[in-house]
């Protein structure tokens, strides 16, 4: 247990390193709890950002006690416990340890502006009820950073990309499961998250027949002799009229056109030609075929333009190798003189020649070759069948396969054999019933003791493999990953292969599925700015806003620049119709180019349309969206959820309602229940109203000018976007660094973030800073992390960190 | 027939002789008409002044968001008084359109959170599907138009999307998704098109099925040894698709012989770009799925709660939840009137179409239950009683409809519910926070 005489007052070294607020605690064995903290750390860091420079050494006699004084025990002390909740028996800090269940929900509440109720008239200021959070959090719920919580992660479903991506790593087809599948659900802002990710009935059901779809494209169902169909090139035909030719259409008259056609072996085949055909003279063309030279057949064309024809030409026992098939029609002229300077003659032409080969045996498609290559040269059938199924099935469950599977597996072989299955069948049933397979469906980590929290391991480095890979590449861990795995060495070759997969093109995961959600940038796909009031918008703008955006984020990954160049950049990358948007001249085409901002827009994503209008309403700004974002998104310090009884923005009985938006925002911030998280978000929403609804640029807002000043609750003044932009990437840095550390780690384990990964976060972050906030040292640092490299079993913090603490303690004196 | 306009102009003309030709079981099932619930969901709640009649009774008056159901006023009742109490912040906070689209077919709280532990009840229409879905080929049907499922970011005030995505739940903390492409609904219904590269072998492979489903539940129960608690949930959400998928396959061979066959029918061929022609897709294969008798249990949530979409054509062109904060304006409380009255117009055509599909001397509408409501009433400050609510279909005899009923202030929705599973024969006492059966439906 802690010091005696402390009093539950810690001291603080420094402001800005919370880990020094923290009180070592051990806690008695008995504070066993059912389920864990429902703890958000963005939630608690944003109040702590925000919190005005509040010493964090806090005096639970001095301080909380009065506050829970103020505006708690009128219904949760003397005589009254509503809820059963009661909070003045807790007389020393000390005491608060042994009721951690009420000391959750405290938390909780806290967090959510549910206590104390609204029509109490007693509330705490903004600042009291952070300061009593920031106590809770750090006193009752204190973390260890000599001994952290690796915490752990729910058993993922591979989501719609995931299970597109590694059907094509495995197999080598493409399927789109953004088509068949129902869309997965989100938590935390991404759609990695395993919690969240879950299976109905209809998802199975596509499981199975995706299965067996993409089984069937990669191994051949049967061996049944088919015909090959070999489309002609109409531009390989020589000779002939050299007028009215195009690419998808070919005429022909009396001079013989010519097409040389290679016939890949011997036998009969035969020529399809579909022709069109107008007469003259009352006579319909005739079409002279040659093969070689001779002539094979004379062909009656209908003559009838509004109707082509299919005319077939049987070319019997042919030899292999180059042909020639010549056409001419034969009675092309219908009148040998001219009329009114003109001749008139027959028309025959074709837009589409094809040539049947001999129906053989299929040629076993590259994807069969490549998945039945273990099988080469063994002995017997089955034993290839073992060494396919085997190869195949610990690929797709990225670790070795069990004996007991892989007899499982063998047994699917046996009875599609017994069915009467020949081999590539029955190895494809096999196969069929891997994909359905929970080891597949499902990305699991095996733990020697999963339902104890006190169980605390480094994961095996094939779980690691797949952790990075789909962290980098959402999709499996490819063949380097894995030889390594199997060697024991891939940790030792951390750096040298995380820097290898950021260069890799499937690293454009990163972009699309981070990124993408992080940024929110997705979502401008579904964006309906007024066409009226926004006439230039259009999908086409969207889609290179959001282009934009990507491309900002690529180029900081692909020359590993600062990530804090996603808020700083001076360039960006535009084609002619953004820069039309932006007022930037000289760009021409659809094709996107670097070029510098101009300097009344901030660079960075601050200035970017996809993230001004996505912050939009459909007919105007939304300075309180944008705030928001930015609270949420760039400095993780997201606002508390509104209070659920909102009084009216504008009800004409309340307020007169004039003036400009940011007029009536600034009345509804009046309101003493709106007033805390108003301020935080609008002043920074003002700071880009010179950017209307699309991200434009403008002067005013209808007659009124904008008025673009404004501060951070911190203090920081600042006057239109430029000003912000420097506030931000100045005088909060850190919180960016954090927010992205933040972002990027939850995105990386697909769980949310827990108070207990405070530690982790702010290593990551600090390192970051250290590093010159390169991008390949963020991913390195969330890689190297502990919750990225270890895992405990399931239970509560409290009996992980209790056992931490046992394991600490000193032999008793 | 042309196949293609099949879909477009369903209910017209052209589709009543075929309707009836593909739906003569449909009538021999349980020895006479078989019973349907239907739930829609419509978002934000409603203009209440231009939604609730004047008069209670039969008779009653239809103000402006109603007036397009005036063809149908004899086959519906306006349901006022009744609540969603769990959607009320009830302690919870923030976070009034994720409780109110969690609520509504569940009548339960949802448990507050981004993700890791989401928690709320098993919903209506799952509790019938699970005692007597096994009755049709489909146990039930989940549809939606919105996509914004498909978009990145945090939901509402720091409740986990699902709750939002989803208003069909299987167990406390596993969704039923809704389903927004036309094609894979009809794919659901009607089998995938003969697909010619998976002609041969296709015998092999359905031969397999059962082998396979079996050997992988075995992986499945391996697997979980080596899991904790919350991974063994995640596998036994695995198990029960599965199981689920076993019987899907087994119903769908005892029903082969009444399959109407996919040949005969245009597959949609994907999500429309425009909503309007979306949300009638979705409607006519709604129509279509309970007149073949393929499922008796659908819910359709036309769009999740806070639905920012708006409405150009009808000259709203700001967000309708926006506007939905209203805070009395005359003007804003115009507009969304004419969103809510949108809707109920498209509802209109489906219940025109439900009427035109005869079922012996009935209609599939007269043997049907349908509800559409929202757990929103007035959107500007998330009141979640006195719900707009309308019940329409005669429930095979089961109710008087025709009515404007007024309840007693705050009976539970749930009530409702109750009510409607008593006429499916399914057993049950209480759903969330029902106190008994609903009288005088």
């Amino acid at each position: 247990m802690r010091a005696e005489g402390a009093g539950g007052k810690q001291v603080c070294s420094s402001e800005t390193d919370d880990r020094d607020c923290a009180p070592r605690v051990a806690l008695g064995a008995e504070l066993r709890q059912e389920r864990a903290v429902r703890s958000h750390i963005s939630i608690l860091l944003a109040i702590f950002a925000a919190a005005l420079p509040a010493p964090c050494a806090t005096d639970f006699a001095k301080e909380v006690k009065p506050m829970l004084d103020r505006y708690c025990y009128k219904c949760h002390g003397g005589t009254k416990k509503k809820g059963d909740v009661v909070l003045d028996r807790f007389t020393t800090a000390d005491s608060t340890l042994k009721d951690l269940k009420t000391w959750e929900a405290v938390l909780e509440n806290l967090r959510n502006g549910a206590m104390p109720p609204d029509d109490e008239d007693k509330q705490p200021t903004l600042a009291e009820r952070e300061k009593l959070l920031k106590w809770v959090e750090e006193f009752v719920f204190a973390t260890d950073p000599e001994h952290p919580d690796p915490g752990r992660v729910t058993i993922h479903r591979l989501n719609r990309v995931e299970y597109s991506n590694t059907i094509r790593d495995l197999v080598g087809v493409k399927f789109d499961a953004g088509e068949d599948f129902p869309a997965d659900d989100s938590g935390y802002g991404f759609d990695n998250i395993g919690d969240v990710l879950s299976l109905s009935p209809v998802l199975f059901e596509r499981y199975l027949s995706a299965a067996e779809k993409v089984m069937s494209a990669a191994i051949l169902n049967d061996h049944k002799p088919r015909s090959q169909i070999i489309a002609v090139d109409l531009l390989k035909i020589t000779g002939g009229p050299e007028k009215g030719n195009t690419e998808t259409s070919r005429r022909f008259d009396d001079r013989e056109a010519v097409l040389k056609l290679d016939f890949p072996y011997a036998g009969d085949y035969t020529l399809r030609v579909e022709t069109r055909s107008f007469k003259a003279a009352n006579e319909s063309p005739k079409l002279d075929v040659t093969l070689d030279g001779q002539i094979l057949q004379t062909f009656v064309l209908n003559g009838n333009r509004d109707t082509p024809e299919t005319i077939k030409l049987p070319l019997k026992a042919m030899k292999m190798g180059a042909h020639t098939i010549g056409f001419r029609v034969a009675n092309w002229l219908a009148q040998p003189e001219k009329k009114n300077g003109k001749m008139l003659n027959r028309f025959a032409g074709t837009q589409k020649i094809e040539l049947l080969t001999p129906p053989r045996p299929p040629e076993p498609p590259e994807t069969q070759l490549r998945i039945f290559a273990p099988g080469k040269g063994l002995p017997t059938l089955d034993a290839s069948a073992r060494a396919i199924i085997s190869t195949f099935a610990s690929r797709a469950f990225r670790r070795p396969l069990l004996p007991a599977e892989l007899a499982r597996f063998m047994g699917i072989y046996a009875v599609a054999a017994k069915k009467g299955g020949n081999f590539e069948q029955s190895v494809q049933t096999a196969l069929t019933a891997v994909l359905v397979s929970p080891n597949f469906l499902f990305r699991g980590e095996f733990q020697p003791e999963p339902d104890s929290p006190k169980a605390v391991y480094r994961i095996s480095e094939y779980a690691l493999a797949a952790r990075l890979s789909y962290f980098l590449w959402s999709t499996m861990p490819d063949d380097e990953l894995r030889g390594l795995a199997q060697k024991g060495a891939l940790r030792a070759n951390l750096e040298a292969q995380v820097r290898r997969m950021l260069r890799d093109p499937r690293a454009k995961a990163l972009t699309d599925n981070f990124a993408g959600q992080w940024l929110q940038i997705r979502n401008i796909a579904a964006a309906s700015p007024d066409p009226k009031m926004f006439p230039e918008w259009g999908r086409e703008l969207g889609a290179a806003m959001q282009r934009e955006t990507e491309m900002l984020f690529e180029n900081i990954l692909h020359e590993d620049r600062p990530v804090t160049e996603l808020l700083s950049a001076d360039y960006t990358f535009v084609n002619e119709r953004l820069a039309r948007l932006y007022d930037i001249p000289g760009v021409e085409g659809d094709a996107f180019v670097k070029v510098k901002v101009p300097a009344m827009r901030p660079g960075g994503i601050l200035g970017h349309g996809s993230f001004l209008t996505l912050t939009s309403n459909p007919t105007r700004t939304s300075p309180v969206k944008r705030g928001k974002y930015v609270l949420e998104n760039i400095l993780g310090t997201p606002p508390p959820p509104p209070p659920p009884n909102v009084p009216d923005l504008n009800d004409p009985k309340r307020v007169e309602l004039t003036g400009t938006l940011r007029h009536r925002l600034e009345t509804h911030r009046k309101e003493p229940l709106c007033a805390g998280c108003h301020a935080r978000m609008d002043d920074i929403g003002f700071a880009l109203e010179n950017f209307n609804g699309i991200g434009e640029w403008r002067d005013k807002d209808g007659a009124a000018e904008i008025e673009s000043a404004g501060q951070l609750v911190s203090g920081e003044k600042f006057k239109g976007p430029v000003e912000l932009r420097e506030v931000l990437l100045t005088k909060r840095r850190g919180d960016f660094l954090r927010c992205v550390s933040e972002k990027m780690l939850t995105y990386a384990l697909g769980r949310g973030v827990e108070y207990y990964d405070r530690p982790a976060v702010q290593k990551i972050a600090a390192n970051l800073e250290k590093g010159g906030a390169k991008f390949s040292t963020l991913v390195m640092e969330i890689v190297g992390s502990v919750p990225f490299q270890m895992r405990r079993g399931e239970g509560d913090h409290r009996d992980f960190s209790n056992a931490e603490q046992t394991k600490k303690k000193p032999a008793s004196k | 027939m042309p196949r293609r306009t099949f879909l477009r102009g369903l209910g017209a003309c052209i589709s009543l002789p075929f309707l009836e030709a593909m739906a003569p079981f449909a009538r021999a099932a349980l020895g006479g008409a078989p019973r349907r619930m239907v739930f829609i969901y419509l978002p934000n709640g409603m203009d209440m002044e231009n939604w609730t009649p004047q008069k209670a009774g039969a008779g009653f008056d239809l103000p402006m968001i109603l007036q397009p159901l005036q063809p149908h006023q004899q086959q519906l009742s306006v349901l006022s008084g009744l609540a969603h109490v769990n959607a009320r912040p009830g302690g919870d906070g923030a976070g009034d359109h994720a409780r109110a689209n969690a609520t509504f077919l569940t009548g339960v709280r949802a448990r507050k959170t981004a993700g890791a532990d989401i928690h709320i009840g098993v919903s209506v229409d799952q509790i019938a599907a699970m005692a007597v879905g096994r009755e049709t080929r489909l146990a039930s049907l989940e549809m939606t138009c919105d996509l914004s499922s498909r978009q990145a970011g945090a939901c509402d005030s720091g409740y986990a999307c699902a709750y939002q995505n989803n208003i069909s739940w299987r167990n406390e903390n596993t969704p039923m998704p809704p389903i927004a492409d036309p094609k894979l609904i009809f794919e659901r219904l009607y089998g995938a098109a003969k697909d010619p590269d998976l002609a041969a072998g296709q015998a092999l492979r359905e031969g397999c099925r059962g082998s396979i489903l079996d050997m992988v539940r075995e992986d499945a129960k391996t697997l979980q040894r080596s899991l904790g608690a919350s991974d063994r949930r995640k596998v036994d959400e695995y198990l029960t698709a599965l199981r689920e998928t076993e019987a899907g396959i087994q119903q769908q061979a005892k029903f082969q012989t009444q399959m109407p066959k996919p040949a005969d029918m245009e597959k949609p061929e994907g999500i429309p770009g425009d909503f309007g022609a979306h949300v009638k897709t979705m409607y006519d294969l709604l129509a279509l799925a309970l007149a073949t008798d393929s499922t008796r249990i659908a819910s359709f949530m036309v769009l999740r709660e806070g639905s920012n979409r708006n409405y150009p054509w009808l000259g709203v062109n700001d967000g309708h939840h926006e506007i939905s904060h209203h805070g009395n304006s005359p003007e804003k409380k115009a507009k969304i009137a004419k969103i809510n009255q949108w809707h109920i117009e498209q509802f209109a055509g489906f219940l025109a179409k439900l009427k035109t599909m005869r079922e012996g001397a009935a209609t599939v509408l007269d043997n049907s239950m349908i509800v559409l409501g929202s757990a929103i009433a007035d959107g500007n400050k998330h009141q979640h009683h006195d719900l707009p609510v309308i019940l329409a279909g005669g429930g095979a005899g089961a109710f008087k409809p025709g009515r404007h009923v007024q309840y007693p202030k705050e009976t539970p929705m749930t009530n409702l519910y109750l009510t409607m599973l008593h006429h499916m024969n399914v057993k049950a006492d209480k759903i969330g926070d029902s106190t008994g059966k609903l009288e005088n439906v």
